[in-house]
């Protein structure tokens, strides 16, 4: 009894250390492009990058990191210990966002996502009184946030900046447009200051633009975080064991296999015809509704993973006209919330065309790839489940690596289990899919760590992929812009079929295949190294990664 | 093909016929050619004298600036001298291991008796020589062993080899006999008996010395790591492969939990007569020959003939090797050329049942495309009639194995049509998940940091279906031929990764006969160095042209 008094009254402190954090993370966690770390913001929130507020978070962080650091769970159980560390975490990625990659002193792109990425309106209609006022403020709140950046930006990077000059080409007809069809949507008062604030907006892009122009020169051409704070990272902040060389090991032998196995598929299917485009966007919301109801029988039938019956839908809407001028600010779906569990998940598609990009192609041909990677069992029901996790630690802390590696996962998964079987050549999406994300992990590490310059990573890129090389740079630029994103989908697959192997050896024949997802899965925010720790009860990772913060610079982790 | 140094060449020819073919691992080792009693500590001086002159004629080459292909040919028969200074420096059999000399005389008396029955006079004397034979090896096993270095794991190896020996004698004499003249029943006999005798008395020195053989079995990691980059041109660190192996395991049992899950609707396979067997391995080899045919894979060679199955019998230690110790046949007619004849035992046989058997009698695919079409059967026969003389007679397990073991997810992924249904794919799965986790098997047995005892366990632990029968054979293979045990899987991804390069290198497209057959032009020789030759890569080469003889390492 009074053990357990004892941990409650330290699980306790730790409960209210996350309540304060996760609300000060509210009003502080910059907005990006990944759909993964989208979170709900307070009424009335806007971005506030001014050297005095982040001054201010600098000691709000410095302080929960004392408090942080007080908290005693060394005899505590092992999931305590887990939301401890997951605090930990969440602390230090606040460090490698100031410090560290610091994207506020040194990358102009990072004022682009901070403004027009707050206009990208991502939940469906209807634009309600609250959320029309919020588009207006954020659009209101523009020029003072692109005016930080003329005192932050003291170490900017060229080559970020020139993504930022290319995200702010035309930036007056694309919001001007996105103003044009919001109108419509939004309540009659925000409608009326709409046009005035867009316009102070796109003037405050637009110079913001020209004043990075002219300083392109000043600019550092240097990219790369370096290998100490790359390791850094990846022991602190995402929890991950794997030593860079490994993960280039790992990178370049799923690189292989990818190819070799995409090849053996198109041999397989040598003679068939390509799968067609989908011809109307009707057929295709059609289409990916009948799918996305199959994904979810053949779950069940297979006996892979349950899906809740409460779970809502994951579907397809036609992209709305005031997104579409801001689709390159981020993933163009809309994965609901924590108070937003009754809400379907979305994902926004394009009129099919043969000339779509990349991922929107795949869907008009077969919407299930990316059905099965973002939805269900990917992405969406991934964080719906995790969102309604009781504990509101792993309800709120995120962490792309092991959302990634849950939805790459499943795809393999699908594969295997014969969902992708017919038609012919659905198979070859998904080893494609799987190719393009074992070859960045070559990209992302060799970026960070200062092995490759960005024209050597655009190399590597236009021989690999193919692509041209001018795509390629755009890339490039992107991976270093963001060290350690684009590898997550290969590390978190690797963790995860090495966790789903020695669970399965310790349960011996009482393993479960379709038991495994209900923990992962309703845990899925948590690193998989803490759940190997959690739930087999393998703590090998734990202490890699121990050793190698240990080693590395500055660590709050114990 | 003309090479730029005929020295080279003259030196390769040389040297092969000065290395002695006692030494080599057990599969690889000939039938006793000179057909006498080798003086194994003689033998040993020879060597070890001889290997430096070579060596030197080697070394004063300079094949920099020769073409590719002459370079690598270097590198091979440089790594035939290496593999001659482990075996002399690191292995040292005749000195550590007890088991040999048994294994000596009793493989030569099994390699006497394969061939077509009944045996001509001249065969039966040359069978009651092997027998003969059995004394004198194994005399020389006490006075050359040295009890401080040999090691008393390899002892027992040797007392499993020798036990119960005289009635498994006597029980193949009743076997073979009625095959061998009337006129040499008689001297048969007796040299089965003193042959008998002779392995007895062996057995009891074992026995009675096992406790002062202090040495270990394993090689240890310094020289399985000089091992791996010498002799077999492996690109990657210990810990690379670590990683790897440790990466496709966990995939493969993924695969095996999906598939398993995925079939469990479906009837769970039943296990064939061998009658049955047989047909459905005939079946195999038709729709394998016409499949890749059909797909156009890879050229089939007028040389390579069908394999099959024919009835046979079990009397250990008369048998193949490995884990095929009984397995044998007295097959009255020769089997057709070309073609490759497997004996097979009844199906109540208690062989049925261990781990390879089981799994190839419930569908012969699950090994056909590894050993035969168009794995080691098929490759062999290619390979060996290699133009270049250094190619030809080359052996590489990292190639072998590596091919091999290349096609079993091939086919699994290239949609092969199963005879068997689905549940197959969980079989083919398995063997695949064996090879992964032979990768840490290999590495922790060859480091000392698994005994063999514990190595034959960790297998049947992770493996389903394993057992230990097999798994003991493995580790007592794999001891002494460190990369063996991680080369199928180390082979397979060195595949995949000149595969994917030449892919990109044409841009995507993909001509599979072209790339099939390219891979086997090359000989049986490490992937790293096909991949030079291929793709022009020669990232990896480096590091082999650096790395330093056994002889300058402390």
């Amino acid at each position: 009894v009074i053990l357990l008094v004892a941990c409650d009254a330290r699980a306790g402190t730790l409960d209210d250390l996350a309540r304060e954090f996760w609300q000060w993370r509210a009003l502080q966690q910059p907005l990006s492009h990944d759909d993964i770390p989208r979170i709900e913001r307070p009424v009335g929130w806007v971005p506030d990058w001014s050297r005095a507020t982040v001054e201010t978070r600098r000691r709000e962080l410095a302080s929960f990191v004392a408090q942080w650091k007080a908290i005693d769970v060394s005899a505590s159980d092992v999931p305590t210990q887990v939301d401890y560390r997951l605090m930990g975490s969440a602390l230090t990625r606040v460090r490698w966002e100031l410090d560290i990659t610091r994207g506020w002193r040194r990358n102009p792109l990072f004022y682009v996502a901070q403004t027009m990425g707050g206009v990208f309106g991502l939940p469906p209609p209807p634009f309600n009184e609250a959320r029309s006022r919020q588009m207006v403020l954020h659009l209101q709140s523009i020029p003072s946030t692109v005016a930080a950046p003329r005192e932050n930006l003291d170490e900017p990077v060229r080559a970020f900046a020139e993504l930022a000059i290319g995200e702010l080409r035309n930036v007056r007809e694309r919001l001007t447009t996105v103003a044009r069809e919001l109108a419509p949507q939004l309540s009659s008062a925000a409608a009326r200051e709409l046009p005035d604030a867009t316009e102070r907006a796109i003037v405050a892009l637009e110079e913001y633009r020209g004043w990075l122009q002219a300083g392109l020169g000043r600019m550092d051409t240097r990219t790369a975080v370096g290998q100490d704070q790359y390791v850094w990272f990846q022991s602190n902040v995402a929890l991950v064991p794997d030593a860079p060389q490994e993960l280039l090991a790992m990178g370049r032998q799923e690189w292989e296999r990818a190819v070799s196995f995409e090849a053996y598929e198109k041999a397989r299917n040598a003679g068939l015809p390509e799968l067609p485009i989908v011809a109307t966007v009707e057929a295709h919301l059609k289409k990916q509704a009948e799918d996305e109801e199959a994904v979810r029988q053949f779950l069940s039938e297979k006996r892979l993973l349950s899906v809740p019956p409460w779970v809502k839908r994951y579907r397809n809407l036609l992209s709305p006209p005031y997104l579409a001028p801001l689709t390159s600010m981020g993933v163009t779906d809309d994965l609901t919330g924590p108070s937003r569990l009754d809400q379907d998940g979305v994902h926004y598609i394009r009129r099919p065309s043969p000339d779509l990009p990349y991922l929107f192609l795949s869907m008009a041909r077969d919407p299930r790839g990316i059905i099965v990677h973002e939805g269900i069992p990917g992405h969406d029901l991934q964080m719906v489940l995790s969102w309604a996790h009781e504990n509101p630690i792993r309800r709120h802390y995120y962490d792309s690596n092991s959302h990634e590696g849950i939805g790459f996962y499943v795809e393999e998964m699908m594969l295997q289990a014969g969902l992708f079987d017919s038609p012919p050549r659905a198979r070859e999406i998904i080893y494609n899919f799987m190719r393009l994300r074992a070859l960045r992990v070559e990209v992302d590490v060799r970026l960070a760590t200062g092995e490759f310059t960005i024209p050597q990573g655009a190399d590597y890129l236009a021989r690999t992929v193919p692509m041209d090389r001018a795509t390629a740079l755009e890339e490039a630029a992107w991976f270093a812009a963001g060290p350690g994103q684009a590898i997550t989908c290969q590390i978190s697959k690797r963790q995860i079929l090495r966790l789903l192997a020695d669970a399965r050896r310790i349960r011996g024949d009482a393993f479960v295949l379709r038991a495994f997802p209900d923990f992962v899965w309703k845990n899925g925010n948590v690193p998989l190294s803490l759940q190997r720790w959690e739930m087999p009860g393998l703590r090998d990772d734990v202490d890699t990664i121990d050793r190698s913060a240990a080693a590395s610079i500055g660590s709050p982790q114990r | 093909v003309k090479h730029a140094s005929s020295e080279l060449i003259t030196l390769a020819e040389e040297f092969r016929r000065f290395r002695s073919p006692l030494f080599r691992p057990r599969t690889w080792r000939p039938t006793h050619a000179s057909r006498g009693v080798p003086d194994y500590a003689a033998v040993v001086q020879a060597q070890r004298a001889g290997l430096p002159k070579y060596q030197a004629r080697l070394a004063a080459l300079d094949p920099r600036q020769w073409p590719v292909h002459d370079q690598v040919d270097y590198l091979l028969l440089r790594a035939e001298m290496d593999d001659v200074d482990f075996e002399h420096r690191v292995l040292r059999e005749a000195v550590t291991n007890p088991a040999f000399y048994a294994e000596q005389a009793i493989d030569g008396v099994a390699a006497e008796l394969r061939g077509t029955v009944p045996y001509t006079a001249e065969r039966a004397d040359a069978i009651i020589a092997a027998f003969e034979r059995t004394g004198p090896i194994l005399e020389q096993g006490p006075k050359t062993l040295v009890l401080g270095e040999a090691s008393a794991d390899l002892g027992r190896v040797g007392l499993r080899h020798l036990k119960d020996i005289r009635a498994k004698y006597t029980a193949g004499a009743k076997l073979f006999a009625p095959h061998v003249p009337e006129s040499h029943r008689g001297r048969l006999t007796a040299a089965i008996d003193k042959a008998s005798a002779a392995l007895e008395s062996y057995r009891r020195w074992i026995e009675a010395n096992l406790a002062a053989m202090k040495g270990k079995p394993h090689v240890g990691r310094e020289a399985m790591e000089w091992y791996f980059r010498r002799v077999n041109f492996v690109p990657w660190t210990v810990s690379e492969l670590l990683y790897l192996g440790e990466t496709e395991k966990n995939r493969f049992l993924m695969s095996i939990e999906i598939e398993e899950t995925k079939n469990g609707g479906e009837k769970p396979l039943t296990m064939p007569t061998t009658d049955d067997w047989i047909e459905w391995f005939r079946l195999t080899y038709l729709q394998t020959k016409y499949w890749l045919k059909d797909r156009d894979l890879i050229s089939v060679p007028p040389h390579v003939g069908e394999s099959y199955l024919a009835r046979g019998t079990w009397q250990e230690p008369f048998g193949g090797i490995g884990n095929r110790p009984g397995l044998l046949g007295f097959a009255p007619d020769a089997p057709p050329q070309p073609s490759k004849r497997l004996f097979v035992v009844p199906e109540d046989h208690w062989f049925t049942k261990t781990y390879w058997e089981r799994t190839m009698r419930l569908d012969p695919i699950t090994d056909y495309q590894h050993s035969d079409w168009p794995g080691h059967y098929f490759e062999g026969e290619v390979t060996r009639r290699n133009p270049c003389p250094i190619r030809a007679v080359h052996r590489d397990t990292g190639f072998s194995q590596g091919w091999a073991h290349y096609w079993e997810e091939f086919f699994l992924d290239m949609g092969y049509p199963y005879l068997r249904g689905p549940r197959t794919r969980e079989l083919t799965y398995n063997f695949l998940l064996l090879r992964a986790v032979r990768v840490p098997l290999d590495v922790s047995l060859s480091d000392g940091t698994l005994t063999m005892e514990e190595a034959v366990k960790y297998q049947i632990d992770r493996v389903p279906t394993m057992e230990e029968h097999i798994s003991r054979a493995e580790v007592e293979l794999y001891v002494r031929w460190p990369y063996q045990a991680a080369s199928y899987i180390v082979g397979k991804k060195q595949i995949e990764q000149i595969l994917a390069e030449r892919i990109v290198q044409g841009r995507y497209d993909v001509n599979w006969r072209e790339f099939h057959d390219a891979m086997l032009s090359f000989g049986q020789i490490p992937p790293a160095l096909v991949r030079w030759e291929m793709t022009g890569h020669d990232d990896q080469i480096k590091k082999f042209w650096d790395a330093p003889a056994l002889s300058s390492q402390p």
